[in-house]
C-alpha cells in the first residue's frame, strides 16, 4: 500500500496524499484515462506516484511537442480534456507549439509542467524556465501551485476553464516540492461532471433573433457558413435542420469540415484561399451570411476589404470577442452554436432558394490536372476512404495535401477531420493521430502528411510501436516544401529557394521501426498498398510519390479577394 | 506615453493575481492599439485591482480591444469611456526648483493649480497636483520656467460620472485607505468643473 491512511479525530479517517498522487486522482476524477508525456527531474515526483493509478495510462512520446499535439488530438475527438507531462525548463518549453496549436484551435489541452522547488524558483536554477510567462499568449489560462494546499482546487479549476465556454488549452506549473507535499484528500463535493458551469453560456436576445430571422426570410442569395464553433457545440443536427428548412446552401471552413455529411445535397464546399471557385463566388455574389461558429480569419475572407461585398452578416458565436474582430456584421448572436440555431430553427419559416441554386450551378466548373503516374491526390484520398469506411479520422497535416484531404476526401461522420487550422502546424498529424486512437479505440484513423511534415514529428513511429498504436500513417512525397514551393512559383518568380526537401527511404524508415511500410509510384497500386496497410494490424505507413509540382488550384493570391482566383500556374511554369 | 490626448479610455477591474495583470498587459501589447496611459491599483473589494488606459486608437479597434480583454480569465468587467464622457483624474509629484528669489512667484503658480506642497527640500519644493491630463500638461509648461527637476505622473483613472457601477459590472468606489494615490475616492471628491 503506497497511499498512506492517517487517523485524525475519533473514528474519522483521512487519506494522506502527496501532491502527485493527488494530481493523478484529480485527472481520472475529469473521466480522462490516457495521458501524455516525457518525464525529467522536476517531474519525477508525478511519475513516481503514476504506477499506483494503473487506470490513468501514460504514452511516452518521443518528443514533448508530440505530447502536445496528441493530447490535443484526444480532446478533439473526445470533447475531454487531453493532458499532457513534461518536466521544467526544455520539457516545458517543448510544449510551447502544441499549446499554441490547440489555442488557435480552441481545444481543451491541460498542461502540466514540473518547476523546480520552490526554494529555487527565481534563481535561475537548472532547468528552471517560466514557463507561465513564456506561454501565457498562447494559453487561455494558466495556473501556478504554491502550495498542496491549493492543489485540488486549482486543478479542478484548470480542467473547469479548459472546457467551459469556449475550449482552450490551461497550463498547471507545479513545483517538485509540491508534488511531494503531504495533505489530507478531499474528493470533490460535487463530481466534476455534475459541477454547473461556472460561467453560464449567454444566450442570445429574442430581438436579435427575431432581426435574424427576418434577414434569412428576406434574402434572396443567402449562405450558411459553418465552422468549428459547430463541431465543438455538436450542433450538427440542428445546422443541418436549419440549412433544411430554409434551403441556404452549406459552406464548411477548414475547421468545419464534417459539421455536416459532404454528401449532403445542401453542402457546397469550403471557401478561402484554396476554397472552390463556385464557393467563393457565392460567397461574394450573397446577399446574406449566416456565420455559425467561424471568426472569419483571413484565410477564409481573403481581403476582408472585398469579402462578400453584398452581403450582410449574422454571426453566431460564443466568443463575444469574435463578433466584428475581422468582418462588420448586422446581427451578433452570442451564445452557443447549438442553442442559438436550435432558436433560430424554431422561429424561421420554411423556404428555398432554387433560384439562387441555380445560379450557383452556373459557378461550378470541372478542372482538369494531369498528374505523374496518374498519382492524383483525388484518386489517393478516395482508396483510403474506400479501405477505412466512413468511421475514420482522417488527420492532416499542414501543406499542399492539407488542401487535397480538405477538398477531395468525402466526410460523412460528425468530427472525422482534424488539422491544425490556425497556427497551420506542420508536424501535427502524426502524434494528434495517436491521441485520436486513445478517444476513439477500434475505429481506423489515418494521419495524412507531407513529406516536410511528417519528418518534423516521425519519431512518433517509436512510440505507436512502444504502445501498439495501430495509426496509419500517409505521406505524400514531392520532394518538396509544396505549398511553400508553389508560393515560390507563383509569386516568387520559381525560385525555389529551400524547398526541395531530401528524404530518408521511408519503407526502409518503416522497416527500421519494425512496421509495415509500402511506397506507391503509380495509381494503379494505390488500392493494393492502402488496404494492406488497413489490414495491418499495428501501425503502417504508406509513401504516395506525386506529382513533384503539383498546385493546389484555385488559389486567393494572399491579401487579394476572393474574387481574384488563380486558376492556373503564371506562364512558363508546369501547368499541375 | 501620456503627452496625446486620448480618445478612448479603458477601464478593467481584475484579479489582483500577476498572472491575470500579465495576460490583459501582453492582451492590450498583442493588439497593436496605441496606449496614451496606464494606471492600476487597488478597486473596490478585496484582491481586486483596476486597470486604466488611454488610448487614441479608433472605436473598433478600442472595441476590440475591450472585447479581448473581457474574455480574459480573471477579468472581472471591462467598459470603454469616450474622452469627455468620463470622470478622470490623474495625479503627479513634481519636484521643482525653489529659490528664495523666485518663491513667492512660484507659490502664487502652485495657488492657481491647486498644487499642494508635500515636502520643503533645500532649493526645491515637491508638490502633488491632481486633474485631467490636459490639466496637468498645462501645470508642468507653466512651472517649466522655475525648473521642473522630476516628475512621476500616475496615469489617468476613470469612473462614469454619477454611476454606481463601471460598465454596468464593476464595484462603485468607496473611500480607499491603503491607495490614496489612485483612490477613486479622490477622483469623485472633485466636480468636473473644479479644474
Amino acid at each position: 500500500m503506497t497511499v498512506d491512511r492517517a487517523q485524525s479525530r475519533g473514528d474519522q479517517v483521512s487519506e494522506v496524499l502527496t501532491g502527485a498522487q493527488m494530481l493523478c486522482r484529480l485527472i481520472r476524477e475529469q473521466g480522462v484515462e490516457v495521458v501524455f508525456g516525457y518525464p525529467g527531474g522536476a517531474i519525477m515526483p508525478m511519475y513516481h506516484a503514476l504506477p499506483e493509478y494503473p487506470r490513468l495510462r501514460h504514452v511516452l512520446v518521443r518528443h514533448e511537442q508530440a505530447a502536445a499535439h496528441a493530447a490535443d488530438g484526444y480532446a478533439r475527438a473526445s470533447g475531454r480534456p487531453g493532458i499532457c507531462l513534461a518536466t521544467s525548463g526544455p520539457g516545458a518549453t517543448n510544449l510551447v507549439t502544441g499549446l499554441a496549436t490547440a489555442q488557435l484551435d480552441s481545444s481543451p489541452v491541460v498542461a502540466i509542467t514540473g518547476q523546480v522547488p520552490r526554494a529555487m524558483i527565481g534563481r535561475d536554477a537548472f532547468q528552471e524556465t517560466d514557463i507561465i510567462g513564456i506561454t501565457l499568449p498562447i494559453t487561455k489560462h494558466s495556473l501556478s501551485v504554491e502550495d498542496i494546499s491549493e492543489l485540488p482546487e486549482k486543478v479542478r479549476e484548470a480542467f473547469a476553464i479548459a472546457t467551459r465556454g469556449r475550449p482552450g488549452p490551461v497550463l498547471i506549473d507545479i513545483p517538485k516540492d509540491v508534488q511531494t507535499q503531504r495533505a489530507a484528500w478531499r474528493p470533490a463535493v460535487v463530481p466534476a461532471a455534475a459541477r454547473p458551469d461556472a460561467s453560464p453560456v449567454p444566450t442570445a436576445l429574442g430581438d436579435d433573433i427575431g432581426t435574424a430571422v427576418r434577414l434569412i426570410a428576406q434574402a434572396e442569395r443567402p449562405l450558411l457558413l459553418l465552422g468549428r464553433g459547430v463541431i465543438l457545440s455538436g450542433a450538427y443536427a440542428e445546422v443541418r435542420a436549419l440549412a433544411e428548412k430554409t434551403g441556404m446552401p452549406v459552406i464548411t471552413t477548414l475547421l468545419g469540415i464534417s459539421a455536416i455529411p459532404e454528401s449532403h445535397p445542401l453542402h457546397l464546399g469550403m471557401p478561402g484561399m484554396h476554397g472552390e471557385v463556385h464557393v467563393n463566388r457565392a460567397i461574394q455574389q450573397a446577399d446574406l451570411l449566416v456565420g455559425i461558429g467561424l471568426r472569419f480569419d483571413d484565410r477564409v475572407t481573403g481581403n476582408t476589404a472585398g469579402f462578400a461585398p453584398r452581403a450582410r452578416i449574422i454571426h453566431v458565436d460564443l466568443d463575444a470577442s469574435e463578433i466584428g474582430k475581422n468582418v462588420s456584421v448586422e446581427v451578433a448572436l452570442v451564445g452557443d452554436a447549438g442553442a442559438v440555431t436550435r432558436r433560430l430553427l424554431g422561429a424561421v419559416a420554411p423556404r428555398g432558394c432554387d433560384p439562387w441554386w441555380a445560379e450557383i450551378d452556373t459557378y461550378r466548373r470541372e478542372r482538369h490536372q494531369q498528374y505523374r503516374g496518374d498519382m492524383a491526390p483525388e484518386t489517393i484520398l478516395s482508396a483510403i476512404r474506400a479501405a477505412s469506411g466512413p468511421g475514420c479520422t482522417i488527420v492532416s497535416d499542414v501543406g499542399q495535401h492539407q488542401m487535397w484531404v480538405a477538398k477531395h476526401y468525402s466526410y460523412e461522420e460528425p468530427n472525422s477531420h482534424m488539422t491544425s487550422g490556425g497556427l497551420g502546424t506542420m508536424g501535427f498529424a502524426v502524434p494528434a493521430a495517436m491521441g485520436v486512437h486513445f478517444a476513439r479505440p477500434g475505429r481506423p484513423v489515418w494521419a495524412i502528411s507531407g513529406d516536410g511534415g511528417f519528418q518534423m514529428n516521425m519519431q512518433e513511429i517509436a512510440t505507436m510501436v512502444q504502445e501498439g498504436l495501430p495509426v496509419k500513417m500517409a505521406v505524400f512525397n514531392n520532394g518538396y516544401l509544396g505549398m511553400v514551393r508553389q508560393w515560390q512559383q507563383f509569386f516568387h518568380g520559381r525560385r525555389y529557394s529551400a524547398t526541395p526537401i531530401w528524404s530518408p527511404d521511408f519503407v526502409k524508415l518503416a522497416e527500421a521501426y519494425g512496421i509495415a511500410g509500402y511506397r506507391v509510384e503509380y495509381a494503379r497500386e494505390i488500392e493494393e498498398a492502402v488496404a494492406r496497410a488497413v489490414r495491418e494490424p499495428g501501425p503502417a505507413l504508406v509513401e504516395f510519390i506525386i506529382e513533384q509540382e503539383a498546385n493546389v488550384f484555385p488559389m486567393i493570391p494572399p491579401g487579394g479577394s476572393l474574387s481574384e482566383p488563380i486558376e492556373a500556374a503564371p506562364a512558363g511554369a508546369p501547368a499541375a | 506615453m501620456s503627452t496625446p490626448v486620448p480618445a478612448w479610455t479603458i477601464a478593467a477591474v481584475l484579479d489582483d493575481d500577476l498572472i491575470v495583470v500579465e495576460r490583459v498587459i501582453g492582451g492590450i501589447r498583442r493588439r497593436h492599439v496605441p496606449i496614451g496611459d496606464l494606471a492600476m491599483g487597488p478597486a473596490r473589494g478585496h484582491g481586486v485591482l483596476r486597470l486604466t488606459c488611454s488610448t487614441h486608437s479608433d472605436w473598433p479597434a478600442t472595441q476590440r480591444l475591450a472585447n479581448q480583454l473581457r474574455r480574459i480569465v480573471g477579468v472581472q468587467a471591462v467598459s470603454v469611456h469616450a474622452a469627455g464622457d468620463c470622470l478622470t483624474r490623474e495625479q503627479a509629484l513634481v519636484r521643482v526648483r525653489a529659490t528664495p528669489s523666485r518663491l513667492g512667484t512660484l507659490l502664487d503658480t502652485l495657488a492657481l493649480y491647486e498644487a499642494v506642497v508635500i515636502e520643503e527640500q533645500f532649493a526645491a519644493l515637491v508638490v502633488q497636483v491632481t486633474g485631467t491630463a490636459p490639466f496637468l500638461c498645462t501645470c508642468l509648461r507653466a512651472l517649466e520656467p522655475f525648473g521642473v527637476l522630476d516628475v512621476a505622473r500616475g496615469g489617468a483613472v476613470v469612473l462614469s460620472p454619477g454611476d454606481a457601477t463601471t460598465g454596468g459590472a464593476a464595484p462603485a468606489a468607496r473611500p480607499a485607505a491603503s491607495a490614496p494615490f489612485l483612490s477613486p475616492d479622490a477622483i469623485i471628491a472633485l466636480s468636473p468643473e473644479s479644474r
